[in-house]
């Protein structure tokens, strides 16, 4: 059946902000699906707000916008735009939810939109518990025995431990747990039944320590089903399959049990209704008796069926997105082949691992345990000839900084014990390898670096003794058939002891693209959104675009991105081998994070050129003293700092420099152990955690400002300048941030754009650079450099309407800023364009409970959002819905302000109270609002004696609609404002930590206007006009 | 089910006479596979020069032209399972036990019978399943002459090679493939239902494509003959492998509708 004629224009709802359970999959499958769309012939208007998506970027989509994800904002959309259709199938869970709203809220219908790829009445057979279980057990299947509850008092009396707790309708299992004894049961019920937007919990058999498996299955309307991909979690039931170690195809079950399980899921898929789109599927089985339980089902495009994606080269989302607008599966051809059908189902001769990511050391005090609740931030994925090396490439393709302490679980598989048993590195001296060791060592999937470890060895020797006995990877294509037909896919990975396959022979110029490897916190989805962004700038330059990452959630390692794709770690010994295979002109490492950074050195010590800004220039940014010196020279003003070693030392530098001051160990990514301190004895502690500390002095109250810039080497384009709404001291990756500067003037923000371009060309700067500064009482200080893409330049692309990665490319390419014709700066940075954009950030607090949610120097922040208005409360109030936490109109305000703050509370709760807000406060606060003559309740402290409910209390009763609360120095601790902030996070009250935070939300909620979504076409339309 | 791995494994595949190789590059030897054809092979164990083992190679007849069922067939008939509501002969070129296994599932009373089996001991039964075997059909001339004879009389089905035979035995030809189909994934549209079966193939040797309406299934891959139905002579083919095995079941059907319609016709009669 062919493309329905009766729709031409379809609206697709992205996944919003990177939130642990939903990350830059989403992002993947919505330029699939928009790409297939367009050329098809369908106008396309996009809603989502994430900024730092390539499916926002005004190319991908005839209409773009960056509202927020809720009823309001997808309503305005399609109020304006008039779809024929609306896609929620590539959104995750956020956009099928809001479909369902939408319906509910019968918008929908009165608007004429048709809900395509998964109609409601599927989308609810699917993801209401009590109705799937009717049709899964209609089917002929068995789901685990449960009972939903929306009470305490619903839970059968005779329920046996443990049990598993599931709220209906929301991320990654959020807000699930596992209770063993009745106490638990009570405890996890209250949560679980707060997290459902429904308030509605299953309550279920567990199943810890029956294997567990994923199907990923695609279903046409003439009622074809295909399995596309198998997945094993080597980590049994019990774990949420986001932080299993899983691996496809299934390794362990004989094609007998494994046909049972297709033919399971294909009776799912069709009695739950899926017929325009894909599944996945996920089953518990009994080890010994082979019993089937059916767990869940999502009718989407999932993080399971990206990874099935980049497992097997099948592109799932462009399938589903033709699926939705009514073709068959053996009508839609693969394009990875190219020669067979989409109803073609992949065979692997290949296996593939995938590896989570965590990031518990941001979250100190948070209960590290894996449980039903997702807790890694990102993943890795590992592409080898056999178990053990696909396993071993995922595992090192993490980047951990510190000791890995993965074990395989128990409980795990003895098949997968065994195998993993077999990949021990030698110990003896690499002297003593030939040839035929180093293949036999480099098929079990060991590295250099494991080999050259195993020797007491270093790696680069490893690397020259490997060579030396002519010991070289070969490269094999990912071509989702096994090489059982022709296929000219351009998608790679590495093995050894094999032959080469497909090697390059095109004439143009190379450039390696280095990505950013697995998300984390720190380094996620931006970095990705530059090196696509890299690939294609390249491309359209001349170039043939070698791409590197291991991430399978991303943009960049869909083969359609580049000319070439390597799914490998991002580590020395793989890009160097695959810069010996593509003898690239260059290497572009400026636009994934810091990962290839690291490997700037060695990729120069082998001979290969770095395109664009040379290491040294940062090394020169990073040396804190080269750096130093540099601004001196420069006369650029840098807080005074100084290196201590020792607690003593720390505490007699920090008197000198004088209070406060920032103490941190010298060599620091992402703000870690990052600590502000107000006195010597907080020093002295911050002090020891041993090595040299660095300490700089702490412009409190200062304006931070995020600058990026285009450079080529002499001349300097200042693109965006930014002003952080937190002041300094709250890491500027968790700060919301405002563009342009609202309360920089004409003089300052002159002086801003002189000392970057001061800066950045004495760097040594090709490409991008970021500068943050600060600014106290109207003077600028530098507080750092970066040589490189930044995480706001996606935001400032969209922001100002320029495309700042491709500009740094062009420079890197050997243009000079002249040949770009560039706007002027002034009129971008200033926003010419009458609207003022707003970028803010997401926080992961709900998911580790124990760890204290305030804001401070080290970054924790998965993801963010951007909203765009014409004026800045407006803008603020947006970005906050958008955020997930939208702002009080009218209602309940308690604030707890440090004394410092007292003052500056003054003129907040002066403003709530004008607005009608019923004002509590705790003793301290409370008396300085009465002494100023603002009528105030008074609240008791937990650790305050006395009568009546406690301002705890009342937050999670719900009595209050806005938490105001400065830290007084207690962080982390079982402090009062650590339980203040706690309820506020477990009741969704808007908490907010910082001053500067409480004067924008108040000046947020007083003055938002009510406004109509303009996209992105329109604005940069609107900008070009005025530049 | 045993273990595919381990000393229990290759000791039990030493028992059974059974050749295995480990360790080598399949990738590359499917590539190869793919752009030259399938070709002769030979496995060496022990010293040998490259020349040597080209000899070896070349002094091999061709899988063309061979005519292989007489090697795998059963000598003698027997009864796989005596009772069902309909009653199946299986004549044997190389039967996969999954072909029995699913009929006896199926409901059928099952009796195997050699490739050389005449004609007249099979015309009592409900139907007669032709099997599947190795190698090209063509030079079994025998057995065609054999089909030729029985259609018409009994209803019958082909799987695989069976199905060859039976498109020889009405004058359709065969021809060898470049490299065969082989794999659990093979898409196949049902022309009747306009439906995709994904299916379990193996086979080196095609029927050759005509234009008629009995040619019920078709490759989605190469267009080539998966299926045909002769009506009047109540006889139907399948190229692939509907009892899977492995593979999956999706076209179990085939073969459990054909039991039950056979039986009924018989009961009928």
């Amino acid at each position: 059946m062919p493309r329905r004629r009766d729709i031409e224009s379809i609206c697709l709802i992205g996944s919003g902000p990177i939130v642990i359970g939903q990350a830059c999959e989403f992002d993947y499958a919505g330029c699939q699906a928009l790409k297939v769309l367009r050329e098809d012939g369908f106008k396309t208007i996009v809603v989502n707000s994430n900024p730092a998506t390539i499916m926002t970027d005004p190319g991908f989509a005839d209409r773009t916008y960056l509202e927020p994800l809720d009823v309001e904002g997808v309503a305005g959309v399609l109020e304006r735009e008039r779809p024929d259709a609306l896609l929620p199938t590539m959104g995750g869970q956020t956009a099928l939810n809001l479909a369902v709203a939408l319906a509910e809220e019968g918008i929908l219908a009165d608007l004429g939109v048709e809900l395509i790829g998964a109609p409601v009445d599927v989308i609810r057979r699917a993801e209401d518990r009590e109705l799937f279980r009717e049709t899964v057990r209609a089917a002929g299947h068995e789901v685990p025995a449960s009972e939903i509850v929306t009470s305490r008092d619903q839970v059968p009396g005779h329920v046996s431990f443990p049990v598993i707790l599931r709220p209906a309708f929301t991320l990654g299992g959020h807000g699930g747990g596992t209770a063993r004894d009745p106490d638990e049961l009570e405890r996890l019920l209250e949560r679980a039944l707060g997290e459902s937007p429904v308030g509605q919990v299953l309550v279920e058999e567990s199943l810890l320590g029956w294997d567990e498996f994923e199907l990923e299955l695609m279903r046409d309307r003439a009622d074809n089903a295909v399995v596309v991909c198998s997945i094993e979690n080597i980590d049994p039931m019990g774990v949420h399959t986001g932080d299993s170690v899983t691996v496809a195809p299934q390794m362990t079950l004989p094609d007998e049990a494994y046909q049972e399980l297709r033919d399971a899921a294909i009776a799912v898929i069709r009695a739950v209704g899926v017929d325009c789109g894909g599944s996945n599927i996920q089953f518990a089985r009994e080890r010994e008796t082979g019993e089937l339980r059916v767990i869940e089902m999502n009718p989407r495009v999932s993080r399971s069926s990206a990874l099935a994606s980049k497992a097997t080269g099948y592109p799932i989302a462009k399938v589903a997105a033709k699926l939705a607008v009514g073709y068959t599966l053996d009508e839609i051809p693969n394009d990875l082949t190219g020669t067979t059908p989409a109803s073609f189902e992949p065979t692997l001769d290949y296996v593939v691992v995938k590896f989570p990511r965590f990031a518990f050391e941001k979250f100190p005090g948070a209960d590290t345990t894996l449980g039903t609740q997702m807790k890694s931030v990102g993943e890795a994925m590992g592409i080898g000839r056999t178990f053990g090396e696909a396993f071993l490439k995922a595992r090192r393709s993490r980047e951990l900084d510190g000791a890995d302490a993965w074990e395989l679980p128990e409980g795990a598989h003895s098949w997968f014990r065994e195998e993993l048993e077999r990949l021990e590195a030698p110990a003896g001296h690499l002297d003593d390898l030939v040839a035929d060791d180093w293949v036999r060592l480099k098929r079990l999937g060991l590295s250099d670096a494991a080999i050259a470890a195993g020797c007491g060895a270093m790696e680069q020797l490893a690397r020259a003794k490997r060579r030396g006995w002519g010991v070289r990877p070969a490269y094999r294509r990912v071509d989702s058939c096994a090489a059982e037909v022709e296929a000219s896919s351009n998608y790679f990975y590495s093995t050894w002891g094999e032959a080469d396959e497909a090697r390059p022979n095109g004439t143009k110029p190379r450039v390696v693209i280095l990505g950013s490897g697995p998300n984390r916190i720190g380094q996620g989805i931006e970095f990705d959104y530059c090196c696509v962004h890299a690939a294609q700038a390249f491309r359209a330059l001349g170039y043939e675009a070698v791409m590197v990452n291991c991430n399978p959630e991303t943009v960049s390692t869909d083969y359609d991105t580049s000319d070439r794709l390597y799914f490998e770690p991002l580590g020395a010994e793989e890009v160097l081998e695959i810069c010996a295979r593509e003898l690239p002109a260059g290497v572009v490492i400026q636009f994934g994070g810091q990962t290839p950074l690291k490997l700037a050195r060695e990729i120069e010590t082998e001979g290969w050129r770095i395109l664009g800004t040379p290491f040294e220039a940062v090394d020169l940014a990073e040396d804190r003293e080269r750096f130093a010196a540099l601004c001196e020279r420069l006369e650029i003003d840098v807080p005074s700092w100084s290196m201590a070693g020792g607690a003593a030392e720390a505490a007699y530098v920090a008197e000198a420099i004088g209070y406060p001051v920032l103490v941190r160990p010298s060599y620091v990514l992402g703000g870690r152990n990052m600590q502000v301190c107000y006195d010597d004895e907080s020093v002295a502690a911050a002090a020891e955690v041993g090595g040299r500390v660095l300490i700089d002095r702490f412009l409190e109250g200062a304006i931070e400002i995020d600058v990026d810039a285009l450079c080529d080497g002499r001349e300097t384009f200042v693109a965006a300048v930014m002003e952080h709404v937190e002041e300094a001291g709250v890491h500027s990756g968790d700060s919301s941030c405002v563009l342009p500067a609202p309360s920089l003037d004409d003089e300052t923000l002159a002086q801003i754009e002189e000392i970057v371009r001061r800066l950045a060309p004495a760097l040594g700067v090709v490409g991008l650079v970021n500068v943050q500064l600060a600014v106290q009482d109207g003077e600028v200080f530098v507080l750092e450099a970066n040589p490189r893409a930044s995480r706001t330049v996606p935001f400032a692309s969209k922001a100002i309407g320029l495309n700042l990665v491709e500009a740094a490319c062009r420079l890197a390419a050997g243009a000079d800023l002249s040949d770009l014709a560039l706007p002027r700066d002034q009129v971008l940075g200033r926003g010419s364009s009458g609207q003022v954009s707003v970028k803010a950030a997401v926080l992961p607090f709900a998911r580790f409970p124990g760890a204290d949610p305030v804001l401070g120097p080290e970054m924790r922040s998965t993801g963010e959002v951007m909203a765009s208005a014409a004026d800045l409360p407006t803008a603020l109030a947006k970005a906050e819905r958008a955020a997930g936490r939208p702002l009080p109109m009218e209602g309940t305000a308690f604030l707890s302000v440090r004394n410092a703050d007292k003052p500056a509370l003054v003129e907040v709760a002066e403003s709530l109270s004008k607005l009608g807000f019923r004002l509590v406060a705790t003793a301290g606060t409370a008396k300085a609002l009465a002494n100023a003559g603002i009528a105030v309740e008074h609240a008791r402290k937990v650790t305050e004696p006395g009568e009546g409910a406690t301002v705890v209390d009342l937050v999670r009763r719900g009595h209050c609609d806005l938490v105001v609360n400065t830290p007084f120095g207690d962080v982390g601790a079982r402090s009062d404002g650590y339980l203040i902030r706690e309820a506020a996070l477990g009741a969704r009250v808007p908490c907010i930590t910082t001053m500067a935070g409480a004067r924008a939300a108040v000046r947020a909620i007083a003055d938002a206007q009510g406004d109509l979504a303009v996209s992105l076409q329109e604005r940069i339309g609107a900008q070009k006009r005025s530049a | 089910m045993r273990e595919a791995r381990g000393p229990a494994w290759t000791d039990w595949l030493h028992d059974q006479g059974v050749v295995a190789l480990t360790g080598i590059d399949t990738r590359s030897l499917v590539l190869h596979l793919r752009q030259a054809g399938a070709m002769r092979a030979i496995a060496i164990g022990g010293e040998a020069s490259v020349d040597e083992a080209l000899n070896a190679v070349r002094a091999q007849p061709e899988m063309a032209g061979r005519d292989l069922a007489a090697k795998v067939s059963t000598r003698d008939p027997f009864v796989f399972s005596d009772a069902g509501w309909s009653r199946i002969a299986v004549v044997d070129y190389g039967c996969k036990r999954s072909i029995l296994n699913r009929l006896a599932w199926s409901g059928a009373a099952v009796t195997v019978y050699p490739h050389g089996v005449d004609a007249d001991e099979l015309v009592d039964y409900d139907g007669v399943l032709l099997s599947n075997g190795p190698g090209d059909p063509e030079p079994l001339r025998d057995e065609q002459a054999t089909i030729r004879n029985l259609i018409g009389r009994v209803p019958v089905l082909g799987i695989c090679l069976g199905h060859q035979l039976l498109a020889l035995a009405t004058g359709r030809t065969t021809y060898k493939l470049p490299f065969g189909h082989r794999g659990a994934n093979h898409p196949v549209l049902e022309r009747t239902t306009n439906g995709v079966l994904v299916t379990s193939q193996n086979h080196g040797f095609a029927v050759a494509p005509g234009q008629s309406r009995e040619e019920t299934h078709v490759s989605l891959y190469d267009g080539t003959v998966e299926g045909l139905e002769l009506r009047n002579e109540r006889a139907r083919s399948v190229q692939f492998h509907p009892e899977a095995g492995p593979g999956p079941h999706v076209a179990w059907g085939i073969l459990e509708s054909w039991v039950e319609e056979v039986g009924g016709l018989a009961k009928a009669a």
